[in-house]
């Protein structure tokens, strides 16, 4: 009934894309109508459910109202506020975004909600589910409390408890290690994930971590995209639990620190993550292993009257210790080019997943600068290696350099086009970005 | 008086801006302890709600979990709160202050509306009500629009909204802000907004190409600390909990104690310099009410350059009152009843460090606002070094007497004897009979009668 209303609502809306007469005693009969209708709703109890629609609804309205009395550039700021009020705040959203790179755009709906008592903590829960034009999917919540007890550093306990489905309909395999073949194989994957972090602020800019998490990963063939299956060209052997369904109870912890404890828009600031995770396999599969990632981001903008840009430099490695009688599952293993199943970026002049092995390394350099804000332009250097044995590391390094742009909004970064060469693998075009609110904090990110 | 005045006890000025709380709901209720405050005492008066009973006024707000829905601060919901009806397209003559119950149940259902009449005792605000008790409370400092956050956000910024009441963000408008009038000033003027997570309400837009305009909260601590604030300094709290820290802007739902000790990191922040303390002036305001119930009735004003066709608006009338308190080493504790509203801001910021607002000043609301410069009560040989103690509640730091019952009521208090009176002819004429509302003329005796009042509609009928 009221995802009816609501839905109904987005269609009237929707409408005032027609011309209308700007006159003012229209806007007035039609807000008129609409305080009739806050007065009929203020007259019995409504579930916060019904709350939360009735009041995004109702907003809906309003600026459907003023669109339709407006001309020329009001009713494109009315329009405006439409988006607004579509997208963001409490409520149902639509979203737009990426579910993994290579799968192509994503859309679904979203559901925030924002809740305190009088005493206890405070909570937000979102929930969303997004289908992508290649029929992957994902649906998953996350809950984050973050205790109440004011504190004049503003520095609290917080936990996160998330729990997604995804289905990723492609994903790229090129072989194991830095030596791999350019030639593209591709599979499927079945994530099925619950989690429970806690995150606690330490004092002079330090936090720890712990966590607790349930993991099944099901690698699939992949459908007829006239890319051969990974079956057709690798093993066990040269894809380690190829066809293997693997579930892990993930046991994990960790610290971060950052300076200055209060971040910065100018001078030099830091931050710093490191992380240790085992994976035991709990159906008794050979396939159990210690993660541990270690991240390391650096910035420096100057400050001057004069916008003189940002340089940031980015250095993460994650290494895996299985032991003698196990080995990491390939659809487990950290990857570098173009964009992970995190959708981080590395290596942008390779594909996307095109580097896979136990260990990674990987640098990041980028001087960005503003255009016309929201708009900035960004040139960066990438640098990047796997390998099998951890020591071989930085034996030999794949490159990449490129310049694109940047998309903020309110001062954040929500999507990004580049183009980037190097390598002897040709250029690479690309676009992501993602308004999902579901964004896991790197802190409580693990494997995915 | 030659301008810029270049007043050597106010090298930075520091506007820290709150979010949607009213002056009666955060410190209304210093009136107690400070007799000349336009404040509130608890049952001092009520609001009816949807089905006609009255609400009234009481001292037991809590820090979070007061508001299940956002109360309505849109200029439908604000006209409702000012007036006790709905908007039509025709302006009523005066306000009455009198549809702030009956605009939140609209928002959150039949029976929830005591929620707005809900006011902080001061020492649950220990930060908040210390400044006030210590420094310069102001009384009469409206916000500049009936309406939301973005184009009252805008006045502080810009000296006017551009005609706009809604909240859509405005960067097609290149309008020089304060800022940008400060830097061909030769002087620097900058937003230090929470974290990139939290982001600036609005201004991101509005400040095309222009990063150096902008710093984190960080950014602002770290140039405290070593005396190298700009001339004018804008802050923004953070808008949204985020990972291990919440919110501190006071909107509701969000924890106002949080908020109580963002300012207390502000003050802090300032007083880690002695030198920069004697140079700065810190004002701490609210963006709009709300939702929230505030007493006094907004001024009407001229208008703006620009006005509103949908909904109709000449930007004629102040918006609902908000806290504001001014704090500096040269300002002894004093209330303020002078006006002010959002383009006070501008036009001090103008008048100090750029010339006369009354020419320099680019949009008429803020050429004629009032400045508030002239609250120093000290010279600058003699700044206060005095640390206030947000730890304990003071009391009776004023010297003023306090009212007595013989003192005339206010024309509200008055209004609302005759709301109740109208209410009991209908319910319970007999009774209604025995009163003498006409004869109400001092605040003892309308105190009396609605006590009375109310305990006649609320007796069990039985």
């Amino acid at each position: 009934m009221t995802a009816g209303r609501l839905m109904a609502a987005l269609v009237l809306s929707a409408a005032c894309a027609a011309p209308a007469l700007a006159q003012t005693s229209d806007a007035v009969a039609c807000e008129t109508a609409v305080n009739r209708r806050k007065a009929a709703w203020a007259s019995s109890a409504h579930s916060w459910l019904e709350t939360m629609v009735e009041l995004q609804t109702r907003e809906l309205e309003l600026s459907r109202c003023r669109m339709r009395a407006s001309t020329g550039a009001e009713k494109l700021h009315h329009g405006e506020d439409f988006g607004r009020v579509l997208l963001t705040g409490e409520g149902i959203h639509p979203v737009v975004g990426t579910i993994a790179a290579g799968n192509g755009l994503a859309g679904g709906a979203a559901l925030t909600h924002e809740w305190a008592s009088e005493t206890g903590p405070r909570f937000r829960a979102d929930a969303d589910a997004r289908l992508s034009v290649n029929r992957s999917w994902v649906t998953g919540a996350r809950l984050n409390i973050v205790g109440s007890s004011a504190s004049l550093s503003n520095s609290h306990i917080h936990a996160i408890a998330d729990a997604s489905y995804t289905h990723i309909a492609e994903l790229s395999y090129f072989g194991p290690g830095l030596g791999a073949a350019a030639d593209e194989t591709r599979f499927g994957l079945n994530l099925a994930l619950g989690r429970f972090s806690l995150i606690v602020p330490a004092g002079g800019g330090f936090e720890v971590f712990g966590q607790v998490e349930g993991l099944r990963a099901a690698p699939l063939a992949s459908p007829d995209s006239g890319v051969p299956s990974i079956e057709a060209r690798f093993s066990d052997v040269s894809a380690p639990a190829l066809g293997q369904a693997t579930t892990y109870a993930v046991l994990g912890g960790g610290a971060g620190w950052r300076y200055p404890a209060d971040a910065v828009l100018t001078g030099y600031s830091t931050t710093a993550h490191a992380a240790v995770r085992r994976y035991q396999e709990t159906a008794g599969h050979p396939y159990s292993f210690t993660r541990s990632d270690v991240t390391w981001d650096n910035q420096y903008t100057p400050e001057t009257t004069v916008d003189a840009g940002t340089l940031s430099a980015r250095v993460h490695l994650s290494a895996s210790a299985a032991g003698s009688t196990n080995r990491v599952p390939f659809y487990l293993m950290p990857t570098l080019g173009g964009a992970d199943v995190n959708g981080e970026s590395s290596l942008r002049s390779y594909r996307d997943y095109r580097f896979r092995a136990p260990h990674a390394l990987s640098g990041q350099f980028e001087y960005a600068h503003t255009v016309y804000d929201p708009i900035g332009m960004f040139v960066f250097y990438d640098v990047g290696t796997v390998a099998d044995q951890f020591g071989d590391l930085g034996r030999s390094l794949k490159h990449s350099v490129g310049a694109g742009l940047t998309f903020r909004l309110g001062g954040a970064i929500f999507g990004q086009i580049y183009y980037a060469w190097g390598g002897a693998e040709g250029s690479r075009f690309n676009f992501s970005g993602n308004s999902n609110p579901i964004d896991i904090d790197k802190a409580a990110r693990s494997a995915f | 008086m030659p301008f810029p005045l270049n007043d050597a006890r106010v090298e930075h000025l520091v506007v820290l801006m709150m979010e949607n709380r009213s002056f009666d709901h955060m410190i209304g209720l210093l009136k107690d302890e400070l007799p000349d405050v336009r404040g509130v005492a608890p049952g001092d008066f009520t609001n009816l709600d949807t089905v006609g009973t009255p609400v009234a006024l009481t001292d037991d707000a809590v820090y979070q979990g007061q508001f299940p829905a956002d109360p309505g601060h849109d200029f439908n919901d604000v006209y409702l709160q000012m007036y006790g009806t709905p908007f039509n397209g025709v302006f009523a003559r005066t306000p009455t202050m009198s549809g702030f119950v009956k605009s939140y149940e609209q928002q959150a259902g039949v029976s929830r509306g005591a929620a707005v009449m809900r006011c902080f005792k001061p020492e649950r605000l220990p930060t908040l009500a210390t400044l006030a008790r210590e420094y310069a409370i102001c009384d009469q400092w409206f916000s500049s629009v009936p309406g939301p956050t973005l184009p009252n956000r805008a006045f502080a910024h810009f000296g006017t909204s551009f005609g706009r009441l809604d909240m859509s963000p405005d960067f097609f408008r290149a309008q020089p802000s304060i800022y940008q009038r400060l830097r061909r000033a030769g002087k620097k003027g900058k937003i230090y907004y929470y974290s990139q997570s939290s982001g600036t309400q609005g201004m991101t837009f509005l400040l095309a190409d222009q990063r150096d305009f902008f710093g984190l909260f960080g950014d602002f601590k770290k140039a405290c600390k070593n005396n190298e604030l700009p001339a004018y300094s804008f802050i923004e709290p953070a808008y949204s909990d985020n990972a291990g820290e919440l919110a501190t802007d006071q909107h509701p739902d969000h924890n106002v104690l949080q908020g109580d000790n963002f300012i207390r990191q502000v003050y802090n922040a300032i007083r880690s310099n002695d030198d920069g303390w004697k140079r700065t002036m810190l004002v701490v305001v609210w963006d709009e009410h709300g939702g929230l119930f505030d007493h006094e009735i907004p001024p009407a004003v001229l208008p703006d350059d620009f006005s509103s066709t949908a909904p109709p608006f000449a930007f004629d009338r102040l918006g609902v009152r908000v806290p504001a308190v001014i704090v500096s080493p040269y300002i002894d504790a004093q209330v303020e009843h002078s006006v002010y509203e959002h383009a006070s801001i501008p036009a001090t910021v103008t008048e100090q460090f750029i010339g006369d607002p009354r020419t320099e000043s680019l949009h008429s609301r803020e050429k004629r606002a009032n400045t508030f410069l002239h609250l120093f009560t000290r010279d600058i040989d003699n700044p206060r070094t005095d640390t206030p103690d947000f730890g304990a509640v003071k009391t009776g730091s004023r010297s003023r007497a306090r009212p007595t019952g013989a003192d005339p009521a206010s024309s509200l208090h008055l209004n609302q004897v005759r709301e109740l009176q109208a209410l009991l002819m209908r319910i319970d004429p007999a009774f209604a009979r025995t009163l003498e509302p006409q004869a109400v003329a001092t605040e003892a005796e309308a105190n009396m009668f609605i006590s009375t009042a109310m305990n006649a509609i609320h007796r069990d009928p039985a």
